[in-house]
This record gives C-alpha cells, structure tokens and sequence, in this order.
C-alpha cells in the first residue's frame, strides 16, 4: 500500500512539475501583444480594489472602451474586463467569478456586444480561463462546454496554442508582428494606436450565414440576470464597427438576428442599450473593419459615459 | 455521477483513502463505506430512484431469508416469484409501459379502433436493467440453492449497489461477487496498479474513441437522409466503434475501480471485433449479460438440446429478449432478431464453437483467411447496428437503402479522416493485445518504469486533449 501510494505521488509530482514547466517555457514565448491582454485583466482579480462600472464581451468592447475617459466623465472607477474571442458563456464565468470574489461588486455592468456573439460555438475560449482566478468556477466553464473539464488539471494544455509559437521560436522562423501595438494599459484597457495594414476597407468577404446558438442566448440572459439580482445595473453597449463594412453587414441575416435577439432580451429585463450616437468615426479611429483603436475609443467612450451619466443614476464613487 | 468527469476523479480518491486507510482493519466499516459511497454515486445523479434499489435490495433480502427458512417448494417458488415480480415489476413500469401502451393502441389502430394511450410521465432510472438482473441472480441462485442465502444485510445491500459496475454492468453473479463481501480484503499492489491502468484504458476508449465517433454519428444519423451511402456505411463502422468504445470503456473503468478496493469482478468484453464468425462475437460482447440470459433464460428453456426446433425457438428467443432488454423499442427487437438470423445456421450445423482460441495467436499478423472472417464478422454486426443506432425501424431502413444506393461510390462528407486514423491505431494497439484482459495490460518487468510512464503520460495528455465532448455513456439508458 506504502509502495503505491510513493507511487501515485510521485506519478501526480512528475506530472504537474513537468507541465509547470512546459508552461513556464509555453509562457515565455507568448506573444506581447496577448501577454499584456491576459495580464492587464488578470489585476483586476489580483487587486484589492472594486470598480464602479465593469466592462465584459469580447475584443470589440476591449478595444473601444477607454476606462480612464469614462472615470473621468462618470467619476467613477471603472475596469474594462473585455477579452478576445469571449462569448456570452465566457462572459457569463468571468461575470461569476466577480460577484463570487468578495467586494468585487460593480454597480453597473456593460455588457458588450459584437453582431456575430450569438452564433459563436459552446467552447471555453482562448483566454477567459486563463483571467479567471476561481478553479470551481474554471471547471463549471469548462463542464457546461462539453470539455469533460480534465484539462484544467493542465496549465500547458489549457495553452497548448503556444506550442506553434515555441516551436518558431526555437527554429528562428517566427516572424509574427503583434496585431496590436499597445502603448499603455490602464485598468484592462490597452492602448492601441496602429492599424492592421493587411485591412481591406472597401472590399468584404462574403458573410457566411451561422445560425444563433440558443447556449450563448441563454447565458447571455443569465449574466443579465445574476447581476440583477446581485442589485448591479445591467447596460448594453453595442460598439461601432467600421461605417462601410457595417453597411455590408446590415443586409446579413445574422445581423437582423442579433438585433432582434438584443431587442427582445433589453425589452424582457428593460435595459438601456446604447448605440454610438454621433456620425465622426473615420478610418483612421479603426485599427480594422471590426475594431476601434486607441483614437476611436477617445471618441467612443466619451459619448458612452456621457450617456451612462444620463441613462443610469445610480450614484458612483 | 459519471466516470469521465472531474466530480468523479474527486470522489474515488476520497471513498480509496478511507476505505484502506481509516477502515482497513474493519471488513464490516468497509462494507458500510462501499454502500454510502454507492448510494452517493447514484444518488449524485438522482437520489429520488435511490428509493428503488433500496426496495430492491429489501424485496431480495427478504426473500433470501424467506428461502433459508423454508424447504416447503411452493413456499420457495412463491417467494422466488414475488423477487422476480417485484425486480421485473419496475423494470415493466419504468422502461416498458409506455412501449406496451403505445404498442397496444397502434394494434388497436389497425384494426379500426385508434384511442390515444395513457402515458407515463417519468425518466428511466438509470442502471435499472443492470442492478434487477444482478439482484435477480441472488433469489433464482439461492432459490436453486447455487448458494446459502446471507444474513448481511450490509454486504447484501453493498452487492446490490457497489458503485463501480452499479449502472452498466459489468452485471455480477451473486455468486461470483457477494461472497467477495465476506472476505478480508488484502491491497494487492500489482492489482491496483493494473487496475488503474486499465482504468486509464476504458477513459481512452471513452473519451478518446466514442466521444469523438459520437460527434459524427449523432449529426449524421440525425440528418440521414442529407449525406450519400458512401457516408452512411462509414458512419455505421464509428457507430460500432462508438459503441465498443463507450460500452466496453465502461466496463474496464468499473472492473479496473473495483481492483482499487479488492474486488475481482468478471469479464465483460475480450475484443469482439476481432471475432471470426457471430457465435465467437457473442462469446466475446457483453459477456455478463449474454452468460446472464444463457443460464437464467437459455438453460432452463431447453439449451440446444432437443430437437431443432426446440433449438431454433430458445436461439430466437434469447436474442430477441435480449434485444428488448436494451431498450423499449422495435429497433432493439429487430436488432436481436437480425443476431438470432445470424447465429441460427451455426446452431444447427454445430458451428458455434469452432473459434474457441485467441486469434492467431503468436503471430503479430492475423492471415488472409482469418482477415476475410473478421472483416465479414465485423460487417454483419456492423449492419446489425444501424437498427440499434436508428430511432425507428424504417429510419433505418431508410438508412440501409441510401448505403445501398449509386452513392455508395460517392465521395464520403460530413466526417474528418482522423477519426478514423485514431480507430486504426487504437484497433492495432488492441489487436497486439488481444490475448490479454484489457488493451494496457501488460508486464511490469518487460517495460522498465520510466517507459511504462511516458506510456500512461501520453495517454493522460491525449485524453486531456483529444476528449470530445462530454458525453453519457450510451448504456445508460439502458
């Protein structure tokens, strides 16, 4: 009995000491532009402090939401949580884990929103578990996307997209240029100024038809209402995209679909949902079709906390 | 509570630690342990159906002391007879009334009176045909007096429900598994470590095989009728990977668990798909309930002896009520009826027994002829499968016609090539150890350790990794 349990240690010991190690080296060669992301939203489970308003969605919100412009507007704290690729469900753990950490309570949560997040698959994403600080909550995410959830017992697996980019590193053939130049970070917000040059802003690919994902509908909803009843006001903020390509996109099903979705959820919860209001976006405010970059978000979230002054009278800070 | 989950991989490290630890030196503590640990096991998915292997295991055990005070006959056959009332009794009103029912109106249909069928509004408790079978083996065994009716209540109980093969079998003989309850057990270390690896095993037929074939086989048998032959026919071969892979994965996690606690339990699968003709795969698939139907069912009805048509009706038989064993439909029935085709012309040319031996044994290749066999063996249970698989007799039909079509010769869609790879590698992997109990047994002096743990590495990472989604194990529902 002795023997096997020495046994099953040291087994579990090689293990976990060897896959801290591959993710020691996985790490290392992560990319700048990703390194900054994760960590820059990790501080805000690190830190003691508490916002005001919490920022979530995916990279549309991250990208157009300047936190420092809506303190100073709102006088409040604020933290912008966007990640990367996040659907409704991430959204809906990381939301979680914030009302589980203690004092983490915002009073307002904005909830971002992106044409496409309704069709995205059931999948634990690239990053929202490597942010969240809540192993139980980690493997509920990772159970509820069908993973079987081993693979949170596995630092490197849960980053095995790194491989590729050790692999380059080694052989000297990693010519990857980070798709975002960040200048600063602030509360989660990452200061971009470039853009993308491969961009094509007057010519579009074709938009493929996906059908809405009633999993994503259905956390989308439960994060509205979990923060609810945890008494936070809930607000939508659907971020401007780049005014042509918008044009192309309106005419897409998908597109309809997503606006029906958020009309029919903001009216069941009688949110506010906000929308740009003025018509001064021009190409260079985008770092592509897609996403604002540091000189659109200025324009964008002065206009969004100007109306969060108006829309949500909630006393902050 | 499902093996391929992480609530699970909490909890047996929890019911080890005590029960050789806290417990060791106290048979009946670790008995007690064994019967909460299986009630919370269950229970972890529904504890309301608790109630029914508890009246279960009450109904038996009472009848069991009825027999060991009785040798009056027609006392012992009506307490016999109330066991298999009761046992039976919840299996008929759980998974078959509404089949009955339905059954019952459609005939009614026919003839020209049609009336809507009261149904019943309830989910099938899990594991119910395998835990009434094996509480079933304990009256008609002390019934038959095969052995001596116990006065454990605890031990009793235990049997009924031990965790590891409460939901899906491998279904335990009383005889083979209660007495396991009254003897000290001894941690064995080569026992525990092969247990474990066969463990590891079943999740990698699981997780790696079903659940990935799963994927592709519930869009595609879905949605049929949209793919061409060509994809029909490979999707009816992951259909009968899937199924060896979720089924017999089970088996090894339950037999490889109950190891970890001291416990032999028997035999459910000895790689079936490389069986040369039909009789040799039944000798070979779910063993425990085929040796099951053989003596409880088969036997007493005659056997093969007697004249042919004594043979053919016990061979149509023991196929067809298998066939409805696994679940209230007509799609199961055809199933067991299309096996009984099969096994019926080696019955009666005395056939059935040729391949007895492990496949070319000593040799690393099978042969041409030996090829040939399994390969036809594997198709014809492959075609049996589409039944199994199809929600209704004439979707499958329907199926089998599309395979059967000018699209035969089509190029297959909707599937990806490495899934098929990873079948190929984990068929060969099982073929060089089809003399052995599981696909990882193996001699510990042959493989130095290091080796032997690059080996269990690989495969924890590729189960980590290449798992599919989720899924229950499909005998479940059964």
């Amino acid at each position: 009995m002795k023997k096997f349990l020495i046994s099953i240690l040291l087994f579990i010991t090689i293990f976990f000491v060897s896959d801290l190690m591959i993710y020691s080296l996985l790490k290392a060669n992560r990319p700048i532009d990703y390194k900054l992301l994760i960590e820059s939203k990790k501080v805000f489970f690190n830190s003691e402090n508490s916002s005001d308003i919490i920022f979530i969605g995916d990279s549309h919100i991250a990208d157009a939401t300047d936190v420092r412009i809506v303190e100073n507007i709102t006088q409040s704290t604020s933290f912008n949580l966007g990640l990367y690729h996040s659907s409704p469900i991430e959204s809906f753990y990381l939301f979680k884990n914030i009302i589980e950490s203690k004092d983490k309570n915002p009073k307002i949560l904005a909830i971002g929103t992106n044409p496409k997040m309704f069709t995205f698959r059931t999948s634990p994403g690239k990053y929202t578990l490597l942010v969240m600080d809540n192993l139980f909550l980690k493997l509920d995410l990772l159970k509820e996307t069908s993973k079987g959830g081993f693979r949170v017992f596995s630092k490197s697996i849960m980053e095995k997209y790194l491989f590729s980019t050790l692999f380059k590193n080694l052989m000297g053939t990693n010519n990857y240029k980070p798709t975002r130049e960040i200048h600063k970070v602030h509360n989660g917000y990452l200061e971009t100024h470039n853009q993308i040059p491969s961009t094509k802003w007057n010519k579009f690919s074709k938009i493929n038809y996906l059908p809405q994902n009633e999993v994503q509908i259905y956390y989308f909803e439960k994060t509205i209402e979990l923060a609810l009843d945890n008494g936070i006001e809930v607000i939508i903020v659907n971020p401007p995209i780049w005014q042509q390509w918008k044009e192309e996109y309106i005419k897409s099903a998908i597109y309809l679909e997503f606006l029906e979705t958020i009309d029919k959820i903001s009216k069941k919860y009688n949110l506010p949902v906000y929308n740009y209001s003025k018509n001064d976006l021009i190409q260079s405010d985008f770092l592509n079709i897609e996403h604002l970059n540091y000189f659109g978000a200025q324009k964008f979230s002065s206009d969004l906390a100007q109306w969060i002054k108006v829309q949500v009278p909630t006393p902050i800070k | 509570m499902l093996f391929n989950s992480i609530d699970f991989a909490v909890f047996l490290p929890i019911v080890f630690l005590l029960y050789w630890f806290v417990l060791g030196k106290k048979l009946n503590f670790q008995n007690l342990l064994l019967l909460i640990a299986s009630y919370v096991f269950y229970g972890w998915w529904d504890w309301r159906f608790l109630s029914l292997i508890i009246i279960s295991s009450i109904v038996d055990f009472g009848v069991g002391i009825g027999f060991s005070k009785t040798n009056d006959q027609l006392k012992r056959k009506i307490l016999l007879l109330t066991s298999i009332l009761v046992n039976l009794g919840f299996l008929g009103f759980f998974k078959y009334f509404n089949f009955f029912a339905e059954s019952f109106a459609d005939a009614f249909t026919l003839l020209g009176h049609s009336f809507e069928p009261s149904r019943l509004d309830v989910i099938l408790p899990v594991g119910i045909s395998f835990y009434t079978f094996q509480t079933l083996s304990y009256s008609i065994d002390v019934y038959k007096r095969k052995l001596e009716p116990t006065k454990d209540i605890v031990s009793f109980f235990a049997f009924v429900s031990f965790f590891p093969q409460l939901v899906a079998g491998p279904i335990e003989r009383a005889t083979n598994l209660l007495p396991q309850f009254y003897q000290k057990r001894i941690f064995e270390y080569s026992q525990a470590t092969d247990g474990l690896r066969q463990i590891l095993w079943g999740l990698v037929k699981k997780i790696l095989i079903a659940d990935n074939a799963a994927i592709f086989v519930n869009k595609i048998f879905e949605n049929h009728s949209e793919f061409s032959g060509s994809t029909l026919l490979l999707t009816a071969i992951l259909f009968a990977f899937q199924i060896y892979g979720d089924f017999s994965g089970y088996s090894d996690i339950a037999i490889g668990t109950a190891r970890l606690f001291g416990f032999r339990l028997m035999r459910n699968f000895a790689f079936p798909y490389f069986s040369r003709d039909i009789a040799e795969f039944w000798r070979k698939w779910h063993i425990s309930l085929s040796t099951w139907f053989r003596d409880y069912l088969y036997i007493p009805l005659g056997g093969s002896k007697g004249n042919v048509w004594m043979k053919v009706r016990n061979t149509f038989i023991i196929f067809i009520v298998s066939g409805f064993w696994h679940g209230a439909n007509w799609t199961f029935i055809m199933w067991g009826l299309i096996n009984a085709l099969y096994f019926l012309p080696l019955m009666i040319q005395n056939k059935n027994r040729r391949y007895t031996d492990v496949i070319s044994e000593s040799k690393i290749w099978p042969g041409l002829k030996n090829t040939l066999l399994i390969g036809k063996t594997f198709l014809l249970t492959t075609f049996a499968w589409i039944f199994f698989r199809s929600e209704t007799i004439s979707q499958a039909f329907d199926y089998i016609r599309i395979i059967f079509s000018e699209s035969l010769f089509s190029t297959p869609e909707g599937l990806k090539p490495g899934i098929f790879i990873v079948i190929l590698i984990f068929s060969f992997v099982e073929w060089l150890q089809r003399d052995k109990q599981h696909g990882l047994q193996f001699d510990e002096n042959r493989f130095p350790r290091p080796v032997r743990w690059i080996i269990y590495y690989v495969l924890i990472i590729i189960i980590m990794e290449f798992g599919g989604s989720q899924q229950e194990f499909i005998y479940f529902q059964f």
